[in-house]
């Protein structure tokens, strides 16, 4: 009896199973996209890993970009070992390195050259204000020159420098300036002794280099020193201050914006960032950096920013069970015909990669500039929210769904999808400079994992480091 | 008025060894109620079900290129979605290994309850059992598996699989006999 009841009931089961019939095929397979194919699941972390070498590229090329402008050369020695090359010394007041060639610093233009067309090659006046202040103090201040001289006289065996001045020397060929290096000199740290130079500008032949043992080493006339030396002195050095213009300039900034999409409300959001100037000539700099931001859009009943539910892959689905569960209809699974949705509102967390050319309309007047580009990146976390409704055929009323959420992280990475546009105004403070810029964002594509087309438009507020 | 056109089983499995995501499809679909079926009778959940015919047709859709086109699909999708289904439940098996079966009670009612079983009845009766017997009831008697082959799928010794099995259809008859009790 017992037997034939077990085969009853397997063969029941079996026959119950075997013919079952199912008609949420069509959600099983929605539901299966979003496992399958499986390269659809790989795709975030390899845009993770390329969107964060991105990010460290910047970060590297910036930092290597950033390098301090060579500057001063008050100091030019002949190193009498190796009489062909002209050698340059550390500045001791800026600290700067000029290159340096072992124990020696080295410039590696023609000896012959005077001075003044040493100037013109490697300090163009017409490139750059800051390094024609630098000239001109190098060419008259002879405040060091007095200071070498003493110590070249105090070691007499030594080579010493020609160093002529205008006044007492105007009919002599002078040369660059010269310096014997005496091995045992123990008044500088070098092994060198120096001897700077107070060339005249219309100095134009080549300078002999003195045989050590005859000094021929003169005080430098200091009787056309500027009386009101100082003031100069201070007024050039706040004219550098005011000239100073690293290659890299590398700032903070925060942002406060909205978000605009077809369809949707406008959210105030905000964001920060850092940012990088590349200087490519006097008026273009390229901009770079990366920035975090929080976007929100909200879409209200029958927008057409976002898909429709009947459209959506990924939301349809879980809205249609949540509604079978909500039923508990069991014996057959059934699920409502179709589903209302009411609204829906996106939450995405971006990181903001822009590339952008600035051109400064008036470098020499003002730091107005105008910028325009392209952003590429990710979003670290989407979420988008449904909320639903479905006719209750009970109750012949619409009844409401809890609402649907589908969070996502780093789900794709998203290429020069946004065109940037943006005006700067800078204002200095201190070294530094705070720059106002009001900015717009211009959708080229969708973006995010729903593809919404939004763009941003709002004021960042920058703090730019100038390094001095 | 043209009726729509049908195509054949073996085309749509062929066009599915190449990775055609609209025959894929059209396959999923063309099977779901079959895998649903299997897989429900292990899960008693349908949002699990679903996740097992789904890991079921992943697994079945990578494994496409093994597929000898020449052997029935329903049998090696079968074989597929019920070690997904016990693949998935290994955890819980684990932990039921030593549930006791309640002192079985002899049946005495009709044979023809049997018969007259739903899926959800079904479905019901099979809640009660624990989940290594439900395991050992389908694979043995509606699957078709041997004692060996279930020991070593849920790597437990053959003779633990007759007692499960044993245990699972006293306790079965026991239920249907107090369901046609308490229907009069």
């Amino acid at each position: 009896m017992d037997d034939q009841l077990d085969d009853n009931l397997e063969k029941r089961i079996r026959e119950v199973f075997d013919n079952y019939q199912d008609t949420s095929a069509d959600e099983g397979w929605l539901l299966l996209r979003e496992k399958f194919p499986e390269k659809a699941k790989r795709r975030p972390a390899f845009w993770l890993w390329a969107s964060s070498i991105a990010a460290l590229l910047l970060l590297f090329l910036g930092i290597m970009l950033f390098r301090p402008t060579i500057v001063v050369k008050q100091h030019l020695i002949v190193n009498k070992d190796h009489p062909t090359k002209n050698l340059i010394s550390k500045t001791p007041e800026s600290g700067r390195d000029s290159i340096k060639r072992g124990n020696d610093y080295i410039i590696t233009r023609p000896q012959n050259e005077n001075l003044a067309d040493r100037v013109s090659h490697t300090n163009p006046v017409s490139k750059n204000p800051l390094k024609q202040s630098v000239v001109k103090q190098q060419l008259s201040v002879p405040a060091r020159l007095t200071k070498q001289s003493n110590i070249d006289k105090n070691n007499s065996s030594e080579l010493v420098a020609i160093n002529q001045t205008k006044a007492q020397n105007s009919s002599k060929q002078v040369d660059n300036q010269a310096i014997v290096k005496k091995p045992d000199t123990g008044n500088i740290s070098s092994g060198k002794v120096l001897a700077t130079v107070n060339t005249p500008p219309t100095v134009s032949t080549p300078s002999a280099v003195t045989a050590p043992g005859s000094n021929t080493n003169q005080q430098p006339n200091n009787t056309n020193k500027p009386v009101f030396a100082n003031n100069e002195s201070k007024s050039k050095k706040r004219e550098k201050n005011r000239d100073y213009d690293p290659t890299v300039h590398l700032g903070v900034y925060a942002t406060s914006f909205f978000n605009y999409a077809r369809g949707s409300s406008s959210q105030v959001n905000v964001g920060a960032g850092i940012s990088s100037d590349i200087r490519l000539s006097k008026k273009f700099r390229l901009s770079t950096g990366i920035a975090i931001s929080h976007n929100s859009l909200n879409y209200p009943t029958s927008s057409t920013g976002m898909a429709a539910p009947s459209a959506r892959t990924d939301v349809l689905p879980q809205a249609k069970y949540a509604v079978a569960n909500t039923l508990s209809v069991q014996n057959n699974f059934t699920v409502p015909n179709y589903i209302i949705k009411n609204n829906s509102a996106a939450s995405l967390v971006g990181l903001d990669i822009p590339i952008n050319l600035t051109y400064t309309l008036n470098p020499q007047k003002n730091d107005t500039y105008i910028s325009a580009g392209l952003s590429s990146g990710t979003f670290v976390d989407e979420k988008y929210t449904f909320n639903y409704s479905y006719p209750s055929s009970f109750t012949s009323k619409i009844v409401g769904l809890p609402n649907q959420s589908t969070p996502k992280s780093f789900n794709s990475f998203y290429f020069a999808k946004t065109l940037n546009f943006s005006v700067g105004k800078a204002v200095r403070i201190g070294g530094n400079r705070v720059i106002v810029e009001p900015f717009i964002k211009y959708p080229l594509q969708g973006l995010g994992a729903q593809q919404i087309r939004f763009g941003s438009s709002g004021v960042n507020l920058k703090f730019n480091f100038l390094g001095h | 008025m043209h009726p729509p056109q049908r195509i054949a089983e073996d085309d749509i499995i062929r066009q599915c060894k190449s990775g055609n995501l609209r025959y894929q499809e059209m396959l999923y679909k063309q099977f779901y109620s079959y895998a649903m079926g299997i897989s429900l009778r292990y899960s008693l959940n349908r949002d699990d079900a679903l996740e097992v015919v789904n890991d079921a047709f992943i697994k079945a859709f990578n494994s496409m290129g093994n597929y000898d086109i020449t052997k029935p699909f329903k049998a090696w999708l079968r074989t597929i979605v019920v070690n997904t289904a016990i693949d998935r439940r290994r955890k819980d098996l684990k932990f039921q290994l030593n549930i006791e079966l309640d002192n079985a009670v002899p049946y005495a009612g009709s044979m023809n309850t049997a018969d007259n079983l739903q899926v959800q009845d079904i479905l019901n009766l099979m809640k009660e059992l624990p989940a290594i017997q439900l395991a050992i009831f389908n694979l043995y008697e509606i699957d078709g598996y041997n004692h060996d082959e279930i020991a070593v799928m849920l790597n437990i010794p053959a003779s633990s699989s007759r007692v499960y099995l044993s245990r699972a259809k006293e306790k079965m008859r026991r239920l249907i006999k107090i369901e046609t009790q308490s229907n009069g």
